[in-house]
């Protein structure tokens, strides 16, 4: 018998087996997809490519590149101040900064039509004051653009504050003893240097403004996440939902190779020092910087937290008494039994995978372990088709084949819907528990296994309780994720379930703003609370890598 | 009575380059073997393939006269009674030195770990947590650890090379006393050519992952022919002088 055959029969084992299936049963909303591409496009194709095509690209990137710059823009100057300078406030906004990410940028959206619409809180506010302005229209491709930059910039603030803060002092000395302009110091030595960093924050961002469809449908711009929505629900035409899909798809792909190709080779070896002693200190500001600095700062937390908060808050008071209902407190409870339920399967098939690529021997068959993460660059609306399309086939064939009639099983039931954010939100949970496992390295397994102790003996007394802190971060990062997505649950819930992120979009598409905004004020309390609790962990950040994963 | 046989013994990560080609040898009952070589020579893959940590290309494993490797099987690391001191100790930092050392038992802990701490001159010291240790202290408990489980054949990788020179030549006859009191079977890794010619029975020599030279240490100098192995032991001597004489 071929050496190779024996050897494969020799190192294939049951964690071999068990990859490949979980990595293949997560996957199947891909394969169908790319299955149903072969099928052919709908009816509708002709009609959606003559007069709508178009459209979902340029709106969809324009977005992608107007979010992107300016999401840049505030995430990483914010970065810069509060990590070179001290002023009064520094470590509170250096906090809150984090906070637009509590808010939904669909409940952004919402808010800021509430604010700056016609006879909006603001706009009264500035009427008062004697400044004559009907309305700011926001309702555009541009406001669209504020919106989601106010919501997505902290993913940018988070990794390249975190890269500002670990740059070791000798590399600025080392640019001011050659001459260096504070100036050019920032340009052409630290902003370079958080170059992959904020490569991955944008990427990050990308995928959400993808990913988005809340808010696009409440400004009324047609993008691929919209589109998708629209031509599976109101032109009933699946299969051109699945070729928007698969453009979408290659859009992403696209994205994907755009990062890589801007990273290259920017994975700069230069050691970032984590320890206190030798990081910069920050310098005091003077002049006018001592005003100008801090506000800089300071208005991204006003424009992306505190107005739309006070806004929301505003809405509530008036609207409360029709809104608050037992029904709001069931809609609550089970929006965290959800979330809960998904994030704790995610953790937990996350975990089954890793190690499961860690036991198995056939080096080849790990690519299963990456195929299973895919879901986290695959926008929500394009999971959801895939699932319903993949189950719609395993129904036909019970009903076909065996005359069984299984269709509430998932359907009925928030099953598929717990699938479908395995899928979707797996990265999420994976990412960080494996580079906590490669960070704590395999020598103690091995050790435990040359003591006699079995590979799940030795999960259970060695790896997990190492891997302890970064499995409740994971699941906290999961849980949140889980509780604001929207157009995967808007898809898949069972008729009888909702979230508070599906009634708050629900009041919203109604006309009736004002009466979402308890929801979305219970789901922001929920968000905000736990990354109040993740960054006092101090889970939220690697400082190591410098990789931020922002909640 | 051989301990350990190892015929044609071949490894390679990629496919391609071969970490450890054709190895051949055995060991005796109650032998202390060191294996000295440069770095990148396949020192630490072949205690690896002993231990069962890594799967060979080709070649069989025999420990206590039981086939544990070869082209159609694999026997698991903790099937095979062999005790393996990491480089680095790989103590559990979440337990401590008493429940380290009881990790790998079934029956009599308390005993046993007492026995042990007993035997490693660390009394006492069962209730604290690895990264209370000094370096030496360790690298004893990570020995105690592993002989707590009483195994036929024990490696031990680079075992002090972390170890300044006072401690390393104290440990090292403290762990022949500690082995030869026992009566095991030992083969351990180093590149400092005097370890291995302070308390080693026998030498292996591996170069580009091929066997050089196997001889017990009287004779393992003698009548080298050789060139390239002549200068590699000097290299290996002379580094090993270097490193004293900067000690002072």
């Amino acid at each position: 018998m071929p050496i190779k055959i024996n050897h494969f029969r020799r190192d294939f084992n049951q964690w071999s087996l068990l990859l490949v299936a979980i990595g293949l049963f997560i996957s199947i909303p891909l394969f169908s997809i790319a299955l149903n591409l072969f099928d052919g496009a709908g009816e509708m194709w002709e009609h959606i490519v003559a007069y709508f095509l178009l459209d979902y690209i340029f709106n969809s990137v324009v977005l992608i590149i107007g979010t992107g710059l300016l999401s840049s823009t505030i995430g990483v100057s914010t970065a810069w101040i509060v990590s070179k300078y001290d002023f009064t406030g520094r470590r509170l906004l250096e906090w809150l900064l984090f906070l637009p990410l509590a808010i939904p940028s669909y409940i952004l959206a919402y808010a800021y039509v509430g604010l700056l619409g016609n006879g909006g809180t603001l706009i009264n506010g500035l009427n008062w004051l004697g400044i004559s302005i009907k309305k700011i229209e926001l309702m555009n491709l541009y406001g669209l653009i504020w919106v989601l930059s106010l919501s997505l910039f902290p993913y940018i603030y988070a990794g390249t504050r975190t890269l500002f803060q670990s740059l070791p002092t000798t590399i600025r000395d080392t640019a001011f003893l050659l001459g260096a302009s504070s100036r050019r110091y920032f340009f052409s030595v630290a902003l370079p240097l958080a170059l992959p960093a904020l490569i991955g924050g944008l990427f990050l961002v990308f995928m959400e403004v993808l990913n988005d469809y809340g808010a696009a449908k409440y400004y009324g711009i047609n993008t691929f996440t919209t589109g998708i929505f629209r031509t599976w629900t109101a032109l009933e035409d699946l299969p051109s939902a699945i070729y928007l899909s698969g453009l979408l798809v290659v859009l992403v792909l696209g994205l994907i190779s755009l990062s890589r190709w801007l990273r290259g080779r920017k994975s700069y070896t230069v050691k970032l020092d984590t320890a206190p002693s030798r990081q910069s200190v920050r310098v005091p500001l003077t002049g006018y910087k001592r005003l100008f600095y801090p506000l800089i700062v300071a208005l991204p937390v006003l424009f992306g937290f505190l107005l739309p908060l006070a806004q929301l808050l505003y809405w509530a008071m008036l609207t409360y008494p029709s809104i608050f209902r037992l029904r709001l407190l069931w809609t609550a409870l089970q929006s965290f039994g959800v979330a809960i339920a998904a994030a704790l399967l995610i953790v937990l098939t996350a975990l089954a995978i890793i190690y499961c690529a860690r036991w198995n021997n056939i080096r080849g068959l790990r690519s299963f372990a990456r195929l299973s993460t895919i879901g986290y660059v695959i926008p929500g609306a394009i999971i959801g088709i895939g699932v319903i399309s993949s189950s719609q086939t395993i129904i036909d064939f019970f009903s076909r084949n065996f005359q069984l009639q299984i269709g509430y099983l998932f359907y009925g039931s928030s099953i598929v819907l717990v699938y479908a954010y395995v899928f979707r939100f797996l990265a999420v949970a994976y990412n960080p528990i494996e580079a906590n496992t490669l960070k704590v390295g395999k020598k103690l397994s091995e050790a435990s296994y040359l003591l006699g102790m079995g590979r799940l003996k030795t999960l259970v007394k060695v790896d997990l309780p190492l891997l302890r802190s970064t499995l409740i971060s994971a699941l906290l990062l999961v849980f949140i994720d889980v509780l604001k997505e929207l157009p995967l649950t808007l898809i898949l819930k069972p008729y009888d379930l909702d979230t508070l992120a599906v009634t708050a979009y629900a009041y919203a598409d109604d006309e009736l703003v004002a009466e979402s905004s308890l929801p979305a004020l219970l789901l922001i309390l929920l968000i905000g609370g736990l990354i109040i609790v993740l960054n006092n962990r101090k889970l939220v950040r690697d400082e190591n890598t410098g990789n931020t994963r922002p909640v | 009575m051989k301990i350990l046989e190892i015929h044609d013994l071949s490894k390679t990560f990629d496919g391609k380059k071969y970490v450890l080609s054709d190895c051949n040898f055995s060991l005796q009952q109650g032998r202390i073997c060191a294996v000295v070589g440069e770095s990148g020579s396949g020192k630490t893959t072949l205690i690896r393939l002993i231990a069962g940590l890594e799967r060979p290309e080709s070649g069989w494993i025999k420990i206590n006269q039981q086939l544990v490797t070869d082209d159609q099987q694999i026997r698991s690391p903790q099937k095979r009674n062999v005790g393996l001191v990491f480089q680095d100790y790989a103590l559990f930092p979440h337990l401590t030195v008493g429940q380290n050392i009881a990790f790998g038992l079934k029956e009599g802990k308390k005993e046993r770990v007492e026995e042990q701490l007993r035997l490693i001159k660390m009394e006492g010291f069962a209730g604290r947590y690895p990264s209370e240790l000094s370096g030496g202290q360790q690298q004893r408990v990570a020995l105690a650890r592993t002989l707590a489980t009483q195994p036929n054949l024990l490696l031990l990788d680079e075992p002090f090379s972390n170890l300044d020179t006072d401690l390393k030549s104290d440990l090292r006859k403290e762990v022949q006393w500690i082995v030869k009191k026992l009566g095991i079977s030992m083969i351990f890794i180093t590149h400092d050519i005097f370890d291995a010619i302070d308390i080693a029975d026998e030498i292996i020599f591996l170069k580009e992952g091929r066997i050089i030279r196997h001889r017990p240490v009287d004779q393992f100098f003698s009548a080298i022919k050789e060139v390239d192995l002549l200068k590699s032991l000097e290299e290996l001597k002379s580094n090993a002088y270097r490193i004293l004489d900067l000690l002072g």
